[in-house]
């Protein structure tokens, strides 16, 4: 027996799963049903009547996105009476319409405009004046809201309210009158605000700090992956002739953005374009001027090669840099110059913490992967507040919370914007993790308890399938033993194989740790023994700086030192030679003795490693800014210069030799990794053991 | 503008405790709004956003989509004469053409004392009575120009203690900037 619906559209006959929706159906057959307010990820409404088809036996034609497929159904989408359809709900859809496309940043890939052309009429039979709108209005930091080219369709306000539950946006007024809007003092400010310029399918609603960018079919695209947070949702680079981004678009991958994209990844690619080191330069007497590749190299390894060895260098390499970067960072601080104080951040970190995912799982827990928070009927997550430390996954949590009725369980010092989705909210005193943690799993263990965390126990006590999400704060908790004892505690009190994710900060915050820019652990999660073993943290190495106790820095990118304490930064980096490798100046507040000109992520191929381990590729979309570099380059002739050569030609080689160094990408296919990634596997050895502070 | 009094608040909220989800007392609670200022001013709204656990943004969704809201200046009474066909048949035409003259204001303004706005409206389901003209939740029926008269009369001379301040201007923002043509 078949759970299968047979039907025919357009004389072909086509097996689907029931309750598929008619258009669906078409698609599988490849029959293009235009439509505007349909979407996949959003609730049919029906609204806007583009998608009428006629069905054998209904005497009027029906909107083929709102009606289920029904067992032997013969459907027509290309005759002539869906066709005059069509084309008369473009005449109603154009009757307002102000047809500014030559003004208008979606023309070239407006829907509107498209089937207007497909089946629309050819002239306009209205004689009356149009009605009119101001325009455009700025409903919100970074969406502009154009009134006049709005067709009704709903997919912003759904949006709002079906995915991102941040309804900001409304529907005002009726018939004639109808609009979107915002009420006055209650801007559409919502971090996920950018993903309606991509629903809708006019020039309603576009991106404020993206306006006029182009001409769309100028534009050419480039996959790549958002360094926005440690998420690594897939992004597309949209630039003009290799020259500059001028804006990012999403790229699904269900493994970790499900299609969206948060406003700060969105709309944060200004760093490419701005504020650019072009050239390589070295201080001569107070000033900083230009050289050339080979001065500046040179310069630099001669103050390498002085402090090697001799425990006097201190290395900070940031979390935002390609695995192939950190990697080439990592070979020649501790393999070349026998350096082991190597930090990728300054922010104060426990040692014993570092390791956030292998933790977890020496304490039990299965290593989590995002997509496992889809399965999950209850959610617990602990010291992490995804809005802001992770917008995409709240996203996915909300999914989880509204599609499949999941429940929250939240430990967190105050009410994250989750907890407005749950009474299970597990608030604590800073420093309190472990205790709060440690009685939640007593309370499940004894299937309750009294207060929230009794009744947060009870629940959890049930077989339900269940997910856990750990953020990077706990890494700064100075008694993290007890907290990992905790976790254990829970991991055995909520039963076997339940997944944990942990949350890092950075895109490549994970791929740092892997490659061993952290003190005490080497490339594949190996403990350091012997000389390596004792590394100072990156706090460490700016207060030895300060205190002149290291005589020489070398920084690679400038996050780290946006991490630390900006008077000791500053203290830091004019006590010490200093080499800084990066792609502006922006963030460095002591001009180095060398400047190494590195490329950005938008302009070089290569991996970042994202939160829950996928490998995903990043291919370059613009052209280096003046003779700046892929950060790897740049190492490897250092190395040269140091004496030292290191066999790459291409990042496809580099990372080759990243799957030898580590075990938990021994069995990534370069060729796999493709546009969607890879998961990396889970091998890194004990967390706990080794750890040195 | 006017937020809403505390007394409008404790009425909001003993109806919202009557239903499971508070955003449910949404239409009651325009009403009450409505009540307070003779309009729901964009204040009351977020007022309300916030008592029912909604976003303004919807409220005003909501609000803005049944004309029986209003949200920009009205007559503190509201004549609505039935412009459907029974009541037109039955000669509500001349009872619009001679509140037009009377009150020398077209269908949809107030009268600049801010006393009286009249508006024709959708069928008012009392078609037995044709003509009919509600005014508040008075139905008038079998209305002649005489009784018109009457009631207007009675209502122009009415106290001023019970003749307020006309409510004041609110700026429509999100209307249409009229048809300019093209
Ligand atoms: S603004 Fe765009 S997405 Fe929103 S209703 Fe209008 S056309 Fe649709
Ligand atoms: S969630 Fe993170 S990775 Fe995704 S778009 Fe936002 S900043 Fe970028
Ligand atoms: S796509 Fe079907 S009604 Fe809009």
């Amino acid at each position: 027996m078949s759970d299968l619906v047979t039907l025919t559209i357009d004389g072909q006959q086509i097996q689907t799963a029931p309750n598929t929706l008619l258009v669906e159906a078409a698609a599988q057959l490849g029959i293009l049903v235009p439509v505007y307010c349909y979407h996949p990820k959003l609730a049919p409404i029906g609204a806007c009547r583009m998608c009428l088809v006629e069905i054998e036996g209904m005497p009027k034609l029906t909107p083929s996105c709102t009606t289920p497929v029904k067992e032997g159904m013969v459907v027509h989408t290309q005759n002539a009476r869906v066709e005059k359809a069509r084309r008369g709900m473009l005449e109603f859809l154009l009757i307002h319409h102000p047809l500014d496309c030559p003004v208008c940043d979606k023309g070239g890939e407006c829907p509107l405009q498209d089937y207007t052309y497909e089946f629309g009429p050819r002239k306009t039979r209205f004689r009356y004046p149009k009605r009119h709108w101001d325009k455009p209005l700025q409903i919100g930091k970074n969406i502009l809201l154009d009134r006049e080219r709005c067709i009704m369709c709903l997919r912003c306000v759904r949006f709002c309210e079906e995915i991102s539950d941040h309804q900001q946006i409304g529907v005002f007024e009726r018939g004639h009158s109808q609009c979107i809007g915002t009420v006055p003092g209650h801007s559409f400010d919502s971090q996920f605000s950018g993903n309606t310029i991509e629903l809708c399918p006019v020039g309603a609603l576009t991106g404020a700090p993206t306006r006029f960018f182009g001409r769309t079919w100028e534009i050419q695209h480039t996959p790549s992956i958002c360094t926005g947070c440690a998420a690594g949702c897939n992004i597309r680079i949209d630039h003009r002739q290799q020259r500059d981004v001028v804006r990012l678009w999403s790229r699904e991958n269900k493994h970790t953005d499900d299609g969206w994209l948060c406003d700060r990844g969105r709309f944060g690619y200004e760093f490419v374009n701005q504020d650019r080191l072009k050239d390589f330069k070295i201080l001569q007497d107070g000033q900083l001027v230009d050289a050339t590749t080979q001065q500046a190299t040179v310069k630099a390894a001669s103050i390498l090669s002085k402090h090697a060895n001799s425990g006097s260098l201190g290395v900070l390499a940031s979390p935002i840099l390609t695995n192939e970067e950190l990697y080439a960072v990592e070979w020649l601080t501790r393999s070349v110059l026998q350096t082991s104080s190597i930090d990728h951040t300054a922010s104060a970190v426990n040692p014993q913490a570092v390791q956030l995912h292998s933790v977890v799982r020496e304490a039990g827990f299965r290593s989590g992967v995002l997509t496992d928070i889809d399965e999950a009927a209850q959610i617990v997550t602990i010291g992490v507040d995804l809005s802001n430390d992770q917008p995409i996954t709240e996203l996915r949590v909300k999914k989880a919370l509204f599609q499949r009725k999941a429940q929250l369980v939240s430990l967190y010092p105050e009410t994250i914007e989750l907890g407005r989705y749950t009474e299970h909210n597990l608030i604590y005193e800073p420093g309190q993790e472990a205790s709060v943690v440690a009685s939640l799993a007593a309370a499940v263990r004894s299937g309750g308890g009294e207060g929230v965390v009794g009744q947060a126990a009870r629940l959890l006590s049930s077989e339900a399938p269940k997910a856990v999400i750990v953020g990077w704060k706990l890494q700064g908790l100075s008694d993290f033993s007890a907290l990992a004892k905790a976790l254990g505690e829970l991991a055995s009190a909520l039963g076997p194989d339940v997944p944990c994710i942990t949350i890092y900060p950075n895109c490549n915050t994970r791929g740092a740790l892997d490659l061993g820019i952290t003190p005490g652990w080497l490339p594949g999660g190996v403990a350091a023994t012997g000389s390596s073993e004792s590394g100072m943290t990156g706090i460490q190495i700016l207060e030895a700086a300060r205190d002149g106790r290291l005589k020489a820095l070398w920084v690679v990118g400038a996050e780290p030192l946006l991490e630390a304490d900006p008077e000791l930064v500053k203290a830091a980096l004019a006590n010490v030679e200093f080499i800084y490798q990066g792609w502006s100046l922006r963030d460095v507040p002591v001009d180095p003795d060398v400047v190494l000109a590195n490329v950005t992520f938008a302009e070089q191929a290569g991996t970042f490693t994202n939160t829950d381990g996928r490998v995903q590729r990043i291919y370059p979309a613009v052209k280096p800014h003046g003779r700046s570099r892929p950060g790897w380059q740049i190492v490897a002739d250092l190395g040269r210069a140091l004496g030292k050569t290191w066999e790459a030609t291409s990042d496809q080689e580099v990372f080759e030799q990243i799957r030898q160094a580590v075990p938990a990408y021994s069995q990534i296919k370069w060729s796999e990794v493709g546009t969607l990634g890879v998961q990396s596997g889970a091998s890194a050895p004990p967390a706990m053991a080794g750890a040195t502070g | 503008m006017a937020h809403l009094t505390a007394e409008s608040r404790q009425r909001i909220n003993d109806i919202a405790a009557r239903y499971p989800e508070k955003r449910s007392a949404l239409l009651p609670a325009l009403y009450v709004a409505q009540e307070q200022d003779g309009i729901v001013t964009d204040e009351a709204i977020i007022d309300i956003a916030e008592l029912l656990e909604a976003t303004p943004a919807y409220v005003k969704g909501v609000a803005s989509f049944y004309t029986m809201y209003y949200r920009y200046s009205v007559g503190k009474y509201i004549l609505q004469v039935c412009g459907t066909l029974s009541c037109e048949l039955c000669g509500s035409g001349q009872l619009v053409n001679h509140l037009e003259e009377r009150l020398g204001i077209k269908e949809g303004e107030t009268t600049p004392d801010g006393r009286f706005t009249f508006e024709t409206v959708e069928c008012l389901g009392a078609c037995g009575g044709a003509p009919v003209m509600l005014l508040g939740d008075k139905y008038y029926e079998k209305l002649t120009i005489k009784q018109l008269d009457a009631i207007i009369d009675d209502l122009r001379f009415k106290p001023a203690s019970d003749h307020p301040e006309p409510p004041q201007l609110v700026p429509f923002e999100d209307k249409p900037a009229g048809a300019k043509s093209t």
